[in-house]
């Protein structure tokens, strides 16, 4: 399911996307299919075998006439009619965060070489593509960005690893108990040592 | 020759002559006391620095809330976050450079340079070591080979002793209980009477342990071009010392706490018997001459009207109480040193049964003479057909060492096992202390010796005192000591070029001093018990009956 286009990064590994909007298409994506954790892919270029493989970790409400307190020349109404391109200013953008690639189904939680350009179309990865994700070679459970996103200074990403850990749980019972010693320790991390 | 590869210089490490490397240790090659060598150049050739490995310790060490299952592996959850190289493991280990061997010198020079940061250090191949860890090689004129070295595999590297520097500067063999001392003493031993030294040993054996080595005469190994060892072993009722060859001070320590006034005529007659009867180590006064003496002794006394009468009656009947009726001491009788000593010859004195005092008494006097008539017979006083001419050197084994030179210090064999652990050196008697409680043995009869076998010890107390005593072994040999196990020894000191970890080598002649297996006796006797008691409930019961039957 196509949810937006990328208007804008703040990173090699971080992008903006904003969701499609009215007017953009007809079916729009429902809130819970851009929420907080959620999986998506994107590919830097059209026929690039790459694709990198990301998860929204922020959602920003944008609303321009917020705070605009001179008075209003048209009323919505007339707005709809003379010019509807300001009215769809207003929308959701989501922050995503790149943890890798897949390529020819090979995951790879590192780092990728390409960017994603602006306009490219972003795509939720289904429950499938999630487990094949954080699968090595050998079919084992794997979650190679975990230390790259524990370091980063951010405070929601503690909270998002534990929502990525609790979802892929069930599709790997062999691995249940590194998943549960990985659990725990970031629980240990993200609420423990904070209230300490 | 294609040299090991164990890790990578890294730098200078605490003190001087120790420099720190860096390795993953697959193979596991670098336990402490390893030895591992680096190259220099020297002008157009090229040295190898032989090391001890020290230290090691994890410079990289999995994070603790990765061990937060028992179930699960640090090494799966780090594989889980994408770490999966095998070699997770590295170690920063320390190296204490001995030298590079100078076959000339037949010891190590330290060249005073560590190997540059970055270069590879290689483990020592067994070839190397063989040749400059000891100083004789196996069954070499002169050799003790007494084991091999514990880090490599079976008799790969031989640890073959200077049997000239053990026997004349002295040797001790220390470790708790049960840890293989007298074992390895009688490994010693063995290699002392093997045709290429045929020794002239003499062991003190208060346990009878010893007599298993009868069986060195009949093992092919001891036997070569008409030489075969020989055996004597003494039986307790068999160790007789001459009353003559007691003096005043081993005379007090039989007697144990004379009174002032008996001390006082004790002296008195004892000079006189002396005097009367030859030099101080050739007299032959009997147990009658000496209580003659203090007769008269208390007899001038009462004429000169002191009354002594009580304390000589008190002293005649303890000397007669002692000595009369003694096992140990004789009139006339005692062991000829030249029937104890021979080149070839092993003696082993059992001393079991014998009063604790009465065999410090026996090997003091038994060293006493043993040190004089080396020297007579140096110094050509002693004529050959003497019991006492010895011309050859002799070594003494102590067992339980700590009985006869107590930290204490109130024993009567402490004084000459001193004397002849400072002079024995020049008069050819050696000695090989063996003990369980260096910490109470005297310290300075320990670090006489120069040559140590130092086996399992977990007592701090004893690791202390032999800290003290032993310069020859370093703190990183002594932190290992509790964790050896039985037959393993660190050897140090003059007869080898480095102190080693050792394992012991197999006996050739049964050990003596085996130990008991409680269990299986216990069961054996309860056996025998149950049954006897089983016919004799048969008994009881019956009477029983028999008595119920009868009140009815
Ligand atoms: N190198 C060895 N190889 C095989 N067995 C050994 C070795 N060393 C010792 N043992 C066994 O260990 C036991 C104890 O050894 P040993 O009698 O030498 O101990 P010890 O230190 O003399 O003890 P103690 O303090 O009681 O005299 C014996 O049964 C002996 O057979
Ligand atoms: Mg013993």
């Amino acid at each position: 399911m196509l949810i937006g286009t990328i208007v804008k990064s703040n990173s090699h590994i971080s992008y903006l996307c904003r969701v499609y909007g009215k007017l953009e298409k007809d079916d729009l994506p429902r809130p819970d299919q851009y929420a907080f954790g959620t999986f998506v892919t994107l590919r830097p270029d059209e026929d690039s075998p790459v694709r990198l493989v990301g998860v929204v970790r922020d959602t920003l409400l944008l609303n321009p006439d917020y705070g605009s307190l001179g008075p209003r020349l048209s009323s919505t109404r007339d707005l709809e009619v003379l010019s509807p391109d300001y009215l769809n200013e207003t929308g959701v953008v989501v922050d995503i965060l790149v943890l890798g690639s897949v390529e020819g189904g090979a995951a790879r939680h590192a780092v990728p070489a390409l960017a994603a350009g602006i306009g490219t179309p972003v795509e939720t990865v289904d429950d499938e593509g999630i487990t094949a994700f954080h699968q090595d070679a050998r079919g084992r459970f794997l979650i190679g960005y975990y230390p790259q996103l524990l370091a980063r200074p951010d405070p929601v990403v503690a909270s998002l690893l534990l929502s990525i850990l609790e979802r892929l749980e069930p599709a790997f019972p062999g691995q249940r108990r590194v998943i549960n010693v990985l659990k725990n320790n970031l629980a240990w991390k993200a609420r423990v040592l904070p209230a300490g | 020759m294609e040299y090991t590869k164990v890790g990578t210089a890294k730098g200078p490490g605490d003190h001087a002559h120790e420099f720190l490397l860096i390795t993953p240790d697959d193979d596991g090659n670098c336990k402490i006391g390893e030895f591992v060598f680096y190259t220099l150049d020297a002008g157009d050739s090229r040295r190898n620095v032989l090391g001890r490995i020290t230290r090691r310790s994890p410079v990289r060490l999995f994070p603790d809330s990765f061990m937060a299952s028992p179930e699960v592996t640090p090494a799966e959850v780090a594989a889980a976050i994408g770490y999966v190289d095998d070699e997770d493991e590295l170690f920063e280990v320390a190296v204490t450079v001995m030298g590079h061997y100078d076959p000339r010198l037949s010891a190590f020079v330290n060249p005073r340079v560590l190997p540059r940061s970055g270069s590879p250090v290689y483990l020592a191949p067994s070839e190397m070591l063989s040749e400059v860890l000891s100083k004789r090689t196996v069954a070499q004129r002169g050799s003790a080979y007494v084991g091999w070295l514990l880090s490599r595999g079976q008799e790969d590297v031989p640890v073959a002793l200077d049997v000239n520097e053990f026997t004349s500067t002295h040797l001790s063999i220390i470790a708790g209980t049960g840890s293989g001392k007298s074992y390895l003493a009688g490994v010693t031993v063995e290699e002392l009477m093997k045709p290429y030294n045929k020794g002239c040993v003499l062991i003190a054996d208060p346990h009878g342990e010893y007599d298993t080595l009868v069986e060195m005469p009949n093992k092919p190994e001891f036997v070569e071009n008409g030489y075969r060892p020989r055996v004597k072993i003494f039986r307790p009722d068999q160790v007789k010392v001459k009353m003559s060859n007691l003096g005043l001070a081993d005379l007090r320590h039989l007697l144990t706490t004379l009174g002032e006034r008996m001390d006082w005529i004790l002296t008195e007659a004892f000079n006189r018997v002396q005097n009367k009867m030859g030099s101080a180590y050739d007299g032959s006064w009997t147990l009658a001459d000496l209580i003659r003496e203090v007769e008269e002794v208390g007899q001038e006394q009462i004429d000169k009207g002191a009354d002594y009468s009580s304390s000589v009656y008190g002293l005649v009947w303890r000397l007669k109480q002692r000595f009369e009726h003694s096992k140990s001491f004789d009139d006339n009788e005692h062991l000829d040193l030249n029937a104890l000593f021979q080149p070839g010859q092993c003696t082993v004195l059992q001393l079991n049964e014998i009063d604790q005092r009465d065999q410090e008494v026996i090997v003091a006097t038994l060293l006493r003479r043993l040190l004089y008539a080396r020297m007579g017979t140096q110094k050509g006083e002693i004529p050959e057909t003497d019991e006492r001419y010895i011309p050859y050197p002799v070594f003494v084994l102590l067992e339980e060492a700590h009985h006869f030179a107590p930290a204490s210090g109130d024993a009567v064999s402490t004084p000459i096992l001193k004397q002849v652990l400072s002079e024995g050196r020049k008069f050819g008697v050696g000695v090989g202390l063996i003990s369980q409680r260096p910490g109470k043995l005297d310290g300075d009869v320990l670090s006489q010796c120069m040559t140590h076998f130092i086996m399992r010890i977990v007592n701090p107390i004893d690791q202390n005192s032999i800290a003290s005593a032993v310069e020859s072994v370093g703190r990183d040999l002594l932190d290992e000591l509790p964790a050896l196990s039985k037959g393993q020894v660190v050897i140090a000191g003059a007869s080898l070029n480095t102190p080693v970890i050792a394992q012991t080598r197999t006996r050739l002649t049964k050990h003596g001093g085996l130990s008991i297996d409680a269990a299986e006796e216990w069961g054996r006797y309860f056996a025998d018990r149950e049954r006897r008691e089983r016919d004799s409930a048969v008994v009881d019961i019956r009477t029983r009956r028999n008595q119920l039957y009868r009140d009815e």
